[in-house]
C-alpha cells in the first residue's frame, strides 16, 4: 500500500468505462485527486471531463452501463473500491454525503420533504445505535433544527412536496438533508449550475457558513472557475478523463503550468478589457476514441513529439513549495519525456 | 465538340446527387432504423413470422394439400396423421389445409378493417383537430359514446345488430377500432394547426381542405402506421373471438375462431380441431406483437442514438 | 383544479356520454334485419296474432314514439322484458351480475398482485431469469386467444387429469344459499364449507383466464415504469443516503412507479368486462357476458339493450373512479 497522499480522501488510479450502444466510453483515465480532513477541494473543467463521474465513484453510485475498471478510493485508511454494499452504505449518507445539481429532480416527489430528511436521520442513527429503540420524535426535531439553520421556515417547509419548492429552496432542503449527519465529507456536484446567479451566491454563503461550523471537507464540483476560486482552498482540473493540474487555489492562478490550464484561464473574460476572447483551438475529444498518448495533445501549442504516445503522469511539480502541493500532469515539466 | 453531352451526363448525374444529398438526413434516419431492426432480435424474428404468414396467405391454394370443404363422412374425426398432419374435423374435412386457406381470411380481415378503420378515423381525428372549437366537441363526444362500451362487446352488438357474416364483422370491429386512429390523428392536427407556416399558407389563400388533405394528412400518417402495427394483433384475436362465439365467419368458412368453436363438442377426444386452428392464431399474434415490440423500442428515443 | 370541481366536471361529461350511449343502443337494436315478433311466435302464425304481439311489443307506434316510450322506461330502471326469459331484463341482468362481478374482482386481484410483482422483479432483476421468463410469459398473455388457451387447460385438467371443473361456479348437486349471489361470499356468511371450497375449484382456471391478459399488461407497464423510475434522480439520491437497496426500491422507485399501472387497471377492468363475455361462455359461467352473448344469438333486443346498458354504465363508473384515484394518487396532478 503506497503512502496516503491525503487523510481524508486519496483515490488513485481511478479508471471507469461507460458501455454503451455507441462503443465503449472510456470516461476516466486513471484519475488521481487527494485531500484531507476539513480541506476544500474544487474539480474543474469543461462539461464531459468527467468531473460528475469521478464524484460519483467516491461513493460508488456508479451504475450500468458505467463500471468502474481498476482503481483505489481511500477513505480514512478504506478502499471504498473494495467494500461490500452494506459497509458502502454504513458510510453513505453518513461519514460521506452528497448532494446534486438539479435539487427538486433528486428529491422524491411523493414524499414531503420533512420526511425525506428524517428518513436519512432515522438511517444514520439506525447504524450508529444498532438495537436501540428509535425516538421519532427526536428525528423531527433534528429535522427542524436543520431545515432552520439552512434558513427555511420549518412549519411552513416541513409538509410540502418537492415540485411546491422553487429550486433555491429545494438545493437547502438537500443540504439540510446531507448535514443531518454531520458528514466528514461533502460531495457537491454542481450545487448551483442550476440556479439563477443570485441564488447561487446565498446557497454558496449557506455552505460555507454551515461547513465551516461542522468542519466538514468538501469536494466540490463545478465548471465555473470563479466559484472555486472563491470557495475552494485546493483545485484539481480535469479535462478528458485525467487529472492534468492540482494545487492551491493561489498557486494555480498565479501560475498556471499544464497548457490546458493556461487556455482556461486565459479564457476568463476580463473586466475593462476589449481583447478578443481567447478560446482553445478544436474540439473536446470523442471518448470512445480517444486521442492516443496524452488526451490534449491535439489541441496543445506546445506539443512535443512524444506526447501523442506516452501518457504523462501527475507528478509534483519542481518548482513550487510544498505547502501549494501544485502537480501537473504534462511533459514540459517532466524530464524523462 | 463532345462538352453538351458530357455537361449533361454530368448536370444529370450531380442533379441526382443533390437529390440525395437533399435527402441525407432522411436516408441516414432510414438507414439507423434498420440498424437498429437488425439489432434487435424480437423484432426480427416477430417480422419473420409476418412475412412467412403473409406468404402462405399468398400461396394458401397451392400449399393445402387437400381442399378446405370436401367433407368425406366416412373419416370423420380421424386422428393426426402423415397424411394429414392436423388430423379431420366432423366432417371428415382436413384441418390443416382448412387453417392454411384461413390465412387468406385472416389476412383480408385485417387489410379491410385497417383501411375502414384508418380512413374514418383520419377524417373524424383531422377535422375534429383542425377546426376545433364546437366541431371537435361534437366529434369528441361522439368518440367518447364510442369508447364507453368494452370494445369486444360493442363490436359483438354491431355484428349482431347486422346479422352475422364475416363481411359484418369486419365492419363491426371497424366500427369499433376507428376511435384509436381518430385520437392520434386529432392531436398531430391539433399540433400542426398553430404551426405559423398554416397561416401563412391561408393567408395565400389555400382552402381549408387543401390544408388538411396535403398538409395535415401526411403529417399524421406515420403515427398512424406504427399504432397500427402494435393493434394488429388485438384486431386479430378480436375478429378470431367474433368467429368463436359464432357472430362472425359462418360455416363452412375456414376462419380459424370459427373452426376453434367447432372443435368445442369434440374435445374429448378430437382435441386436434380445436389445437391447432387456436395455435395458428396464437403465433400469427405473437409476430405481429414481437413487431410490434420492437418498432415501440426503435422509436423510443432514448434508446435511438 | 381543485379535486372536488374535477370530479363534477368528469360526473356530468359521463351522463352525457351514457345518454348518448342509450341513443346510440335504441338505434342499433331497431336496425336488426331480423323480425323479433317472427322469432317468437314462428313463421306461420296468424297476421291477427303477429298485429297483436307487434302492438303488445309497442313496434307499431312510430320511431319517435318508441324512443321516448325506450328512454322513459330506462330512466325508471325499467328495461322490457327478455323474450327469451320473459322477465324482466332487469330481473335478469340482477340475477346473473353477481356471478360476473365475482369473476372480474377474483380475476383483477390475480391480475394486480401477479402482474406488479411479475413487473417488478423484472425491472430490479433486468436481463436475469425471472426476467426473461416473465416477459416470456407477458407476451404470450397478450397473444394467446384467450377462448383457446381456456379450452385447452380444459383439456388438460379436466378430461385428461381430473383436478379442476369444466365449467359452472359450483357442482349441480349442491344447492348453496343465495345471500349476495357470490357464491365465495356467500358461502362463508352461511357457513357452508364444502359450498365455499368447490367454488373455489371452479374459479380457479376462469379467473387465470380472464385475468392473464391483463396480468401480461400490468406486468409490462410496471417493467417500463420501474426502470423509467430506477434512472431517476431522486434514487441516486436515496442511494448516496445510504439507503438499503430493499428499502430504496420498496420505499422510493415502488410508490412512483405504481402511478402509471393504475391508469392501466381500469382500462384492463373494461378489458374484463369484453374477457368475461369469453371465459364465460367457456366455462359456462352463470354471469352478465354469457346473457349478453345468448341475448345477442338470439336477438332478444329488450336484453341485449339493458345488457349493454349496464355494462357500459359499470364501464364508465370504473373509468371514472380511476381517473379521480390517479389524480388523488400523483399529489403534481393536483396543483
Amino acid at each position: 500500500m503506497e503512502q496516503q497522499r491525503g487523510d481524508l480522501l486519496d483515490i488513485s488510479g481511478l479508471r471507469v468505462v461507460f458501455n454503451t450502444y455507441a462503443g465503449q466510453v472510456k470516461a476516466l483515465n486513471g484519475v488521481e485527486l487527494w485531500m484531507n480532513h476539513g480541506e476544500r477541494l474544487g474539480v474543474v473543467g469543461e462539461t464531459g471531463c468527467g468531473k460528475s463521474v469521478t464524484a460519483l465513484s467516491v461513493m460508488r453510485l456508479i451504475e450500468e452501463p458505467g463500471e468502474i475498471t481498476s482503481g483505489a478510493l481511500w477513505f480514512e485508511g478504506r478502499n471504498l473500491a473494495q467494500l461490500s454494499e452494506n459497509d458502502l452504505n454504513s458510510i453513505r449518507g453518513k461519514d460521506i454525503a452528497m448532494i446534486f445539481q438539479e435539487p427538486v429532480a433528486a428529491l422524491n416527489p411523493v414524499m414531503k420533504v420533512g420526511a425525506q430528511i428524517v428518513e436519512n436521520i432515522e438511517c444514520q442513527r439506525r447504524s450508529a445505535d444498532a438495537g436501540q429503540i428509535p425516538d421519532k420524535r427526536a428525528f423531527s426535531e433534528i429535522m427542524r433544527d436543520m431545515l432552520g439553520r439552512v434558513g427555511l421556515d420549518w412549519q411552513r417547509t416541513e409538509n410540502l412536496y418537492p415540485h411546491e419548492l422553487s429550486g433555491g429552496m429545494a438545493q437547502r432542503v438537500m443540504i439540510a438533508m446531507a448535514l443531518s449527519s454531520k458528514p466528514k465529507l461533502l460531495i457537491a456536484d454542481e450545487p448551483t449550475s442550476a440556479l439563477d446567479v443570485t441564488i447561487q451566491a446565498q446557497i454558496l454563503n449557506l455552505l460555507n457558513k454551515l461547513v465551516r461550523e461542522t468542519q466538514t471537507a468538501v469536494l466540490l464540483i463545478t465548471h465555473a472557475m470563479g466559484v472555486a476560486a472563491q470557495f475552494c482552498d485546493f483545485i484539481a482540473v480535469m479535462y478528458a478523463g485525467n487529472v492534468v493540474e492540482y494545487g492551491s487555489v493561489q498557486s494555480i492562478f498565479r501560475n498556471p503550468l499544464h497548457p490546458y490550464t493556461k487556455g482556461l484561464l486565459n479564457a476568463v473574460p476580463k473586466i475593462g478589457g476589449t481583447d478578443e476572447l481567447q478560446s482553445i483551438p478544436g474540439i473536446v475529444p470523442d471518448l470512445i476514441d480517444p486521442p492516443s498518448g496524452c488526451r490534449f495533445h491535439p489541441r496543445c501549442p506546445y506539443r512535443k513529439p512524444d506526447c501523442d504516445t506516452l501518457e504523462p503522469t501527475l507528478r509534483a511539480a519542481k518548482t513550487e513549495p510544498a505547502a501549494d502541493r501544485h502537480h501537473v500532469a504534462c511533459f514540459l515539466y517532466q524530464n524523462d519525456a | 465538340m463532345r462538352k453538351p453531352s458530357s455537361d449533361k451526363k454530368i448536370s444529370g448525374q450531380s442533379a441526382f446527387r443533390e437529390f440525395l444529398r437533399e435527402r441525407k438526413p432522411m436516408l441516414d434516419d432510414v438507414r439507423h432504423t434498420v440498424y437498429l431492426w437488425k439489432k434487435t432480435p424480437l423484432a426480427l424474428v416477430g417480422t419473420v413470422i409476418i412475412c412467412l404468414f403473409l406468404l402462405v396467405a399468398l400461396f394458401a391454394p397451392l400449399l393445402a394439400p387437400y381442399s378446405p370443404i370436401a367433407t368425406d363422412l366416412s373419416r370423420k374425426l380421424e386422428a393426426p396423421s402423415a397424411a394429414h398432419p392436423f388430423g379431420l374435423d366432423q366432417f371428415g374435412r382436413d384441418v390443416l389445409s382448412r387453417v392454411i386457406m384461413g390465412t387468406r381470411i385472416e389476412v383480408s380481415i385485417i387489410v379491410i378493417i385497417s383501411v375502414i378503420s384508418i380512413v374514418i378515423g383520419l377524417i373524424v381525428g383531422i377535422v375534429a383537430g383542425y377546426f376545433g372549437g364546437i366541431i371537435d366537441e361534437i366529434l369528441m363526444r361522439i368518440t367518447d359514446i364510442f369508447l364507453a362500451f368494452p370494445r369486444l362487446v360493442l363490436a359483438m352488438a354491431f355484428a349482431a345488430a347486422l346479422r352475422p357474416t364475416l363481411t359484418n364483422a369486419i365492419i363491426a370491429i371497424s366500427l369499433v377500432e376507428w376511435t384509436v386512429y381518430a385520437r392520434l390523428a386529432r392531436a398531430e392536427a391539433m399540433k400542426i394547426r398553430s404551426q405559423p407556416y398554416i397561416e401563412a399558407i391561408r393567408a395565400v389563400g389555400a382552402s381549408n381542405i387543401k390544408i388538411m388533405v396535403f398538409h395535415v394528412l401526411p403529417m399524421s400518417i406515420s403515427p398512424i402506421i406504427v399504432q397500427l402495427t402494435m393493434r394488429m394483433g388485438t384486431i386479430i384475436l378480436t375478429a378470431a373471438s367474433l368467429g368463436f362465439l359464432g357472430l362472425g365467419a359462418q360455416p363452412p368458412l375456414p376462419e380459424w375462431g370459427a373452426i376453434v368453436s367447432d372443435g368445442r363438442s369434440y374435445l374429448m377426444n378430437n382435441w386436434w380441431i380445436t389445437a391447432f386452428p387456436g395455435m395458428a392464431i396464437a403465433v400469427t399474434v405473437l409476430g405481429f406483437n414481437l413487431l410490434g415490440d420492437g418498432i415501440r423500442d426503435i422509436l423510443d428515443p432514448r434508446i435511438r442514438r | 383544479m381543485e379535486l372536488s370541481s374535477f370530479i363534477l366536471k368528469r360526473l356530468i361529461l359521463m351522463v352525457v356520454v351514457i345518454f348518448g350511449v342509450l341513443i346510440i343502443v335504441f338505434v342499433v337494436t331497431r336496425i336488426i334485419p331480423a323480425d323479433p315478433v317472427g322469432a317468437i311466435l314462428g313463421g306461420n302464425a296468424p297476421p291477427a296474432a303477429v298485429d297483436a304481439m307487434r302492438h303488445q311489443l309497442g313496434l307499431d307506434k312510430p320511431i319517435f314514439m318508441q324512443l321516448l316510450d325506450y328512454l322513459g322506461g330506462v330512466l325508471r330502471g325499467n328495461f322490457g322484458n327478455s323474450l327469451v326469459s320473459s322477465r324482466s331484463v332487469i330481473t335478469d341482468i340482477l340475477e346473473y351480475l353477481p356471478a360476473t362481478i365475482e369473476l372480474a374482482i377474483s380475476s383483477i386481484i390475480f391480475a394486480v398482485l401477479l402482474g406488479t410483482t411479475l413487473g417488478l422483479l423484472s425491472a430490479v432483476f433486468r436481463n436475469r431469469f425471472i426476467d426473461h421468463f416473465s416477459r416470456i410469459f407477458s407476451i404470450l398473455g397478450i397473444s394467446l386467444p384467450g377462448f383457446w388457451l381456456g379450452l385447452i387447460l380444459i383439456l388438460f385438467f379436466y378430461y385428461r387429469l381430473g383436478w379442476l371443473p369444466s365449467g359452472g361456479q359450483y357442482d349441480m348437486f349442491l344447492s348453496p344459499t343465495r345471500v349476495t349471489g357470490l357464491v365465495l361470499l356467500d358461502s362463508v356468511i352461511t357457513g357452508e364449507w364444502n359450498v365455499f371450497f368447490n367454488a373455489i375449484k371452479h374459479l380457479i382456471l376462469p379467473t387465470f383466464i380472464l385475468g392473464y391478459s391483463s396480468t401480461a399488461s400490468i406486468a409490462r407497464i410496471m417493467r417500463a415504469s420501474m426502470l423509467d423510475v430506477l434512472h431517476q434522480n431522486y434514487i441516486r439520491t436515496a442511494r448516496a443516503k445510504g439507503l438499503p437497496k430493499k428499502t430504496v426500491i420498496l420505499r422510493h422507485a415502488l410508490r412512483n412507479a405504481l402511478i402509471p399501472v393504475v391508469t392501466i387497471i381500469g382500462l384492463e377492468f373494461g378489458g374484463l368486462l369484453s374477457g368475461a363475455v369469453l371465459t364465460e361462455t367457456i366455462f359456462s359461467w352463470p354471469g352478465l357476458g354469457r346473457y349478453i352473448v345468448n341475448s345477442l344469438l338470439t336477438l332478444d333486443y329488450p336484453a341485449i339493450s339493458g345488457g349493454t346498458i349496464f355494462i357500459a354504465l359499470i364501464y364508465s363508473v370504473v373509468n371514472l373512479v380511476v381517473d379521480i384515484l390517479y389524480a388523488a394518487l400523483d399529489p403534481r396532478m393536483r396543483a
